[in-house]
């Protein structure tokens, strides 16, 4: 089957054909996070016009 | 790390009010997958999760959930694999939508972000070096200004009650006008203790005109963090980082050696960041210079240690010379992972893109787009970007009269919004990356946000890699086709310039 096509251009049953019988071990190496909201914004480029280093708080 | 975010608390709140396997679920547009020869590592931009699939179908499995976005009838997976995909954001219930949640993040981000005061103390530098993108001016803030700094502080911290203010001392080289900076610094730090609010401070300096006791004078001004800017060793840091007529203070004098000793000084007291800027003239001095940081013992010193080496590139028409000594990005890459490998566990070596060390979905913004943050010029005027201080079109506020034109971005500012751009919002690294640096976008710089994306392709499997301890397969980088699901648009803004809008990407085979 094309991958290529979007979900909505699958049929229920051409769905369920896509996925069945798959099976796989699953490990958790990082859980779901975000950081904190910590950074106090950029310290400036000089010419290249890239942030380089970022503070914390 | 601050442990859950905004899409773990909402895909929480949908498991515990639903059944996980019998409802209609979808693949995430934000899924990459890193196939190694035993096993395959996803992970999802939107989550920073990441999970190790084993088995005959690993392969098959991680290849549907990369791909377009797809449905997953329910009951069609196991129900602990689905459970661990959903808890990893890999799949979302079929009426999420993702990109909101980035967008709630996002303008969460630039209401919440701490108070930066940029303050340019003075327009004026001693040094003039050749790729300086500022104009050198006599404007400089005059220690009646003090009062309105103060008032700006005050200005900004009660619009959302912030406790906290971080205050950037900039330039020109802030240190040549040392004694408006003091008087600023007092009066800051003694508003801040009347009112209870937390003051810390930096500075970004050439190193060249410190007062004779650095490390009392950062204690005297709370300042937590410098940094210091070197261009090679000294013969090269002599030659780039030259003394402008008139500001020599003796024949023989070095920049080079003198910003070395203000290091020698620092380097015990404070957070250091030593800022190595980089183009195809210097490239040579980046091992000879980590060798001397090793000696003169600035790894060992007590103290953190950030070591940067920074890309020299034309920034804007104006330092369009630059592109041919400019490093691409792909040597740029080469010399980072260099000098990775060669202060490993001495310095610390950020990457402006993961400040994080890891590519965590973004949860800060810039200064120039936190909603309270501000850059003071030297003239008085207002700016979003430190990058633009001096050119006066773009200031968007004042402290001095008359500092302001009629024109200005103060609404382009207040209401970017990546999530609402015609490529950034299809792309599969808006979570990490956020549209990058805004001031590209200003400016339509297609050849910069093009680098940007070409960063997160290059080096995105180094990183999710990096969580087995691993390298990623030889040559592996992502494509086109992993960062725009649907189809690479033709164009980032239709109203960049005609020879930009041409055919932007190499459309994948």
């Amino acid at each position: 089957m094309d991958l290529k096509r979007k979900a909505t251009a699958l049929t229920d049953e051409q769905s369920r054909q896509l996925w069945a019988g798959l099976e796989a071990n699953a490990t958790t190496i990082n859980a779901a996070a975000t950081p904190a909201n910590s950074l106090i914004g950029s310290r400036l480029c000089y010419g290249g016009g890239t942030c380089v280093a970022l503070m914390k708080v | 790390m601050g442990g859950r975010g905004l899409y773990t608390r909402l895909a929480a709140r949908d498991m515990s009010r639903d059944a996980m396997g019998d409802k209609v679920m979808k693949t995430s547009r934000y899924n990459f997958k890193l196939p190694f020869d035993d096993y395959t590592l996803i992970y999802n931009s939107n989550s920073g999760a990441v999970e190790k699939l084993e088995g005959a179908s690993a392969a098959r499995l991680a290849e549907l959930l990369t791909g377009p976005v797809l449905s997953i009838p329910a009951n069609a997976l196991p129900e602990p694999l689905i459970a661990k995909l959903r808890a990893g954001g890999f799949v979302t219930p079929d009426d999420c939508d993702e990109k909101d949640v980035i967008r709630q993040r996002f303008w969460g981000a630039r209401r919440e972000t701490p108070i930066a005061l940029t303050i340019t103390t003075t327009q004026d530098c001693n040094l003039g070096c050749y790729y300086c993108y500022e104009d050198r001016t006599g404007d400089r803030l005059e220690l009646e200004d003090v009062d309105a700094v103060v008032a700006l502080a005050r200005e900004r911290l009660t619009r959302r009650g912030k406790k906290s203010l971080h205050v950037d001392w900039y330039g020109g080289e802030p240190f040549l006008n040392l004694d408006f900076m003091e008087a600023a610094s007092y009066a800051l730090q003694a508003f801040c203790a009347e009112r209870g609010v937390d003051y810390h401070a930096s500075a970004i300096s050439n190193g060249t005109r410190w007062p004779d006791d650095p490390a009392a004078f950062v204690a005297r001004h709370k300042i937590r963090q410098v940094q210091i800017s070197f261009d090679g060793m000294r013969a090269n840091h002599d030659k780039r980082r030259r003394y402008r007529k008139g500001y020599k203070p003796s024949a023989d004098a070095s920049s080079f050696d003198l910003a070395v000793a203000v290091v020698d000084k620092l380097a015990g007291a404070i957070r250091v960041d030593v800022r190595f800027n980089i183009d195809r003239g210097n490239l040579a001095d980046l091992g000879p210079f980590i060798d001397m940081m090793r000696q003169r013992g600035w790894f060992r010193s007590g103290q953190p240690l950030s070591f940067q080496p920074a890309r020299l590139a034309s920034y804007s028409d104006r330092s369009s010379f630059m592109r041919d000594v400019e490093l691409s990005v792909d040597e740029y890459d080469e010399v980072r992972a260099w000098v990775r490998s060669q202060v490993a566990g001495e310095a610390l070596l950020e990457e402006s893109e993961m400040p994080e060390g890891f590519a965590y979905p973004r949860n800060s913004v810039c200064a120039a787009l936190a909603d309270d943050s501000v850059v003071l010029g030297a003239e008085g005027g207002l700016y979003r970007c430190g990058l633009q201080v001096g050119e006066r079109d773009r200031i968007v506020g004042e402290v001095k009269p008359n500092a302001a034109p009629q024109a200005s971005d103060a609404d382009w500012w207040r209401t970017f919004d990546p999530t609402e751009l015609p490529t950034c919002a299809q792309c599969s690294f808006l979570p990490i990356c956020w549209g990058g640096c805004p001031k590209k976008h200003l400016e339509r710089d297609i050849h910069a946000l093009r680098e940007q994306s070409a960063y997160w392709r290059q080096n995105l499997p180094r990183v999710i890699a990096s969580t087995v301890g691993r390298e990623p397969p030889a040559s592996m980088e992502y494509g086109i086709e992993d960062q725009f699901r649907d189809g690479a648009p033709e164009a980032f803004y239709q109203d960049a310039p005609a020879e930009q809008n041409e055919r932007l990407w190499p459309m994948p085979v």
